[in-house]
């Protein structure tokens, strides 16, 4: 394309636009938007997923406990304490704002 | 973070989770892409809505992107499929817009009055050739890299880019003496 071209010269007048940070910020809001969607859904159809396990496994589950109530009931126990202990210590260590991914490359 | 980094460095990070390199990306391609869909769409708050759903498809696909160094155009792909997907929806709103540009104050300066003019003379155009015409003419493509965004035939684009030019330059009243 040669430098007098005429019809050149009016793409070239066209303005390029200004950079915007406001449509940056608009795009990542929409990113973070659709990621939060994403996750939510993927922990929804794990929580069903495993929702739905529980449900088919309940009728050997509740006869294995009933036929074993005996010696798990201290086992249980200990196991119920310490999963109650874990959760709320993970929650009192990881609590906090969930900041933007910013891993480095 | 160095400001060189390439593209594929950034959308290699962009796909291991980075929001940080993919804001780069956005701001690094955001004026080419805005530019294009500025002419492509006819109406400029068509074009940044558009191009804001394209970054977020790039964003949504990234990991389908075979090969990192080509996000640009890849990019641009996207942009112009947005793009016809949104003038199918726009048809009822175009004789509004339109009467909205003629009713908006006009700056008399010279670039100005060239650039009312081309987006005009713009508008005559097929959708096809538009696009053809804002990537090859607008943009500097290639007729070979804008083949490969608007997924057609390399003919197929010269030929739109042929006819695109030589009716720009009747509506425009140019003609190029070369």
């Amino acid at each position: 394309m040669s430098a007098d071209d005429p019809l050149q010269a009016f793409f070239d007048a066209d303005p390029t636009p200004a950079i915007d940070r406001r449509f940056e910020t608009e795009v990542m809001a929409k990113v973070a938007a659709r990621r939060f969607l994403i996750e939510f859904g993927l922990r929804l159809l794990a929580g069903l997923a495993v929702a739905t396990a529980l449900l088919l496994a309940a009728p050997a589950l509740l006869a294995a406990l009933e036929t074993h109530a005996d010696s798990l009931s201290l086992v249980g126990g200990v196991i119920a304490v310490v999963g109650v202990l874990a959760f709320a210590g993970q929650f009192l260590t990881v609590r906090g704002v969930n900041l933007p991914r910013l891993i480095r490359f | 973070m160095t400001g060189d980094t390439t593209d594929a460095a950034l959308v290699v990070a962009a796909r291991s989770g980075s929001d940080a390199a993919f804001a780069r990306l956005v701001g690094r391609h955001q004026q080419a892409v805005r530019r294009f869909l500025g002419r492509v769409c006819l109406n400029d708050a068509d074009a940044e809505d558009v191009a804001q759903d394209a970054f977020l498809s790039a964003w949504t696909k990234l990991r389908e992107l075979r090969d990192p160094a080509l996000f640009r155009s890849w990019l641009f792909g996207m942009a112009w499929r947005k793009a016809k997907t949104a003038a199918r929806g726009a048809v009822r709103g175009r004789e509004r817009d339109t009467a909205w540009q003629a009713d908006r104050p006009q700056d008399t300066t010279p670039e100005t009055e060239m650039n009312l003019a081309l987006q005009q003379a713009m508008t005559q155009l097929p959708d096809d050739q538009r696009a053809a015409v804002a990537l090859c003419l607008g943009a500097g493509w290639s007729h070979g890299d804008a083949a490969g965004i608007l997924e057609m035939p390399l003919g197929t684009v010269k030929s739109h880019v042929t006819r695109g030019r030589a009716r720009l330059e009747q509506i425009l009243g140019v003609r190029d003496e070369r």
